[in-house]
């Protein structure tokens, strides 16, 4: 059975529409008047135990509800959540002692006390035996390299050091669950591999179920075998990460420096329509975006080659980025998208 | 058991925030006798050659202030659990304390009484040893009236605490503490008898007061200290306290799962 199962969730936020000046401020006290708007719509999904699932999605695309919702903070309008068998926004306290959450722009820890306070703290709350702390705190400390800062307060720390702190207090007592929303956000590339390092190892050895959002996709990359992707409030994409790359991904962007360009390579590139794109050109400058199954990179370069002096040339992979990006421009079914974006890439 | 060593964990990491500013434990210790000092000759005025004044003697006064000062400044005045749920709601920091393996309710009750009961230590003690040596302080009337003082005391910390909580609540609606924290500071110095014993009122607010649960939060336990009530009358007065807690507990917990459904949680 699935540790987390999603029907059907759905969930509304009101928002007060606030009317303008000091006379609609007095109005509003009488005559609220409020909009709705749908954060997460009918979104259906299940994971597995051990699982390292990536969630992404654009501002507002009501990533951080759904995992107010899984974690039982807020209650959804309607649908349905089973975490663990147990629903989370009513079987609070039961919910709570199975997992761990990190969220990148607030604390669990004691401002004014130094980690090692909350870790104490944690233990007694979850009631972890005293051994295995122990032995999680040591491991932990070697791993995020945390042996100076958890002495030191709370609010003395850096961002990098803070939230290394804060990623063993989600992982100290041994939840089956760990969510961990924008955990990178403002860190620097080695905070950031020191902890996607630490998930990773976690979610490897000790099979905790972790769930990750965030902008960075190399995030996602790194710790993630399956990725969920949401917009508008609804699940555009679900699967491996691996497939995405592969469909939406087959296309390669070959950056060649020229020099005495013939004006025949505009006609002669428009022949090749089917299966080469130009994206952009200027007399030192070509980018051509071509299909790597239909046609091959050296193939590319024997046809450019002729009427223009290669300078030098860069061929550039597709990031997630950039196909979570044609993703969000183009809301669309998730059976068909991948046909309706192949078609979008010419122009 | 588990549930007693998850909230005295919960106390012990509240009580070490307050230690860790020095300067302000020192500052509120001298507050906390300044105002006794200066309680102690207000009331001396007040009493000026009579002896007894509406059935509290004039030694009885020093007392009764003194000790419902120690409980004012600290539990009353002090920004209680509702200023820190009402910030907590406007921040969203809510959100983590929600996902706290304990109930928030009780692991709230944990950090307040921890906090509370400390703190009264910590700067009542100076107070009775200061005020034992400029003015007297009168021990317990009896034996008994100690132990049915410390038992009156605890419930009056807990109705206080359930005050704290349900204002603490409106929050979730309001979205702003520092006027319901006025408020309460109001509503409570005056009803509970920490601004001057209920006593001295005029027979109506008397009568309203008796009617409402603020006046055992300090009033109730200094008259059971002082021997004014005592016996049979003491044991009723524990039995009110003890109701207005299992009132005050039933109203606090179907406001708490009313309001918190109503969760938005600001900023992300």
């Amino acid at each position: 059975m699935a540790i987390i199962e999603v029907n059907d969730l759905y969930k509304e936020y009101k928002i007060n529409q606030k009317k303008e000046g000091v006379l609609g401020a007095i109005g509003n006290i009488f005559y609220p008047r409020y909009i709705s708007k749908v954060a997460v719509n009918k979104i259906n999904f299940s994971i597995e135990e051990g699982e390292a699932v990536g969630y992404i999605g654009a501002n507002g695309a009501g990533k951080s509800t759904t995992i107010k919702m899984l974690t039982g903070i807020l209650t959804p309008t309607s649908g349905r959540v089973l975490v663990n068998g147990n629903i989370p926004y009513k079987h609070r306290v039961k919910n709570n002692s199975i997992i761990g959450a990190v969220f990148g722009q607030r604390t669990q820890m004691w401002w004014d006390l130094p980690p090692i306070e909350t870790y104490k703290l944690i233990q007694k709350i979850y009631d972890v035996p005293k051994k295995q702390f122990d032995e999680n705190l040591s491991t932990f400390t070697e791993l995020l390299d945390l042996k100076e800062l958890i002495k030191i307060p709370v609010r003395q720390l850096s961002l990098g050091q803070k939230m290394r702190c804060e990623i063993a207090a989600a992982f100290i007592h041994d939840p089956k669950i760990v969510y961990l929303d924008e955990p990178t956000i403002g860190l620097d590339i080695m905070v950031k591999d020191k902890i996607r390092n630490f998930i990773k190892n976690i979610n490897k050895k000790r099979s905790v179920t972790v769930i990750l959002t965030t902008h960075d996709l190399q995030d996602i990359e790194e710790v993630c075998k399956r990725v969920i992707i949401i917009d508008n409030g609804q699940v555009v994409y679900d699967g491996k990460i691996e497939e995405i790359k592969n469909s939406l991904g087959k296309y390669r962007t070959v950056h060649f420096q020229v020099k005495n360009c013939s004006n025949n390579l505009d006609n002669v590139l428009d022949t090749q329509k089917e299966y080469l794109f130009e994206v952009s050109k200027s007399p030192y400058d070509i980018q051509v975006k071509f299909d790597r199954q239909k046609i091959t990179a050296s193939e590319v370069m024997n046809i450019i080659s002729p009427y223009c002096d290669i300078m030098d040339l860069t061929i550039q992979e597709p990031s997630i980025e950039s196909i979570v990006r044609d993703l969000y421009r183009k809301q669309v079914d998730n059976n068909d998208f991948i046909k309706e974006n192949a078609g979008n890439c010419k122009y | 058991m588990i549930l007693l060593k998850k909230m005295l964990a919960i106390a012990n990491i509240n009580i070490k925030v307050i230690l860790v500013y020095v300067s302000a434990v020192w500052a509120n210790v001298f507050v906390n006798i300044l105002q006794v000092v200066i309680l102690y000759y207000i009331w001396m005025a007040v009493y000026g050659g009579q002896t007894q004044l509406h059935g509290i003697s004039k030694s009885q006064i020093v007392t009764y202030v003194i000790i419902s000062r120690i409980i004012f400044i600290n539990g009353i005045v002090s920004w209680g659990i509702n200023q820190w749920i009402s910030d907590i709601i406007k921040d969203g920091q809510i959100s983590i304390e929600m996902l706290r393996p304990i109930d928030f309710q009780l692991m709230t009750y944990a950090r307040r009484i921890g906090v509370l009961v400390f703190s009264m230590i910590l700067y009542g003690v100076p107070v009775i040893v200061v005020s034992k040596i400029l003015f007297g302080i009168s021990l317990p009337a009896t034996f008994n009236s100690g132990v049915l003082f410390i038992i009156s005391f605890l419930l009056a910390m807990t109705i206080n605490f359930l005050v704290e909580f349900f204002i603490g609540l409106i929050g979730f609606y309001t979205t702003n503490g520092w006027g319901l924290q006025v408020f309460k500071e109001a509503l409570l110095s005056f009803l509970s008898g920490a601004l001057i014993p209920i006593a001295f009122f005029p027979g109506w607010i008397r009568q309203i007061a008796d009617f409402l649960p603020f006046k055992d939060i300090v009033y109730t336990p200094i008259t059971i200290y002082l021997g004014n009530t005592s016996g049979e009358q003491a044991i009723k007065s524990l039995l009110f306290q003890f109701m207005w807690v299992v009132v005050l507990l039933l109203c606090t917990r179907i406001f708490y799962t009313t309001a918190i459904k109503k969760v938005t949680v600001q900023g992300g």
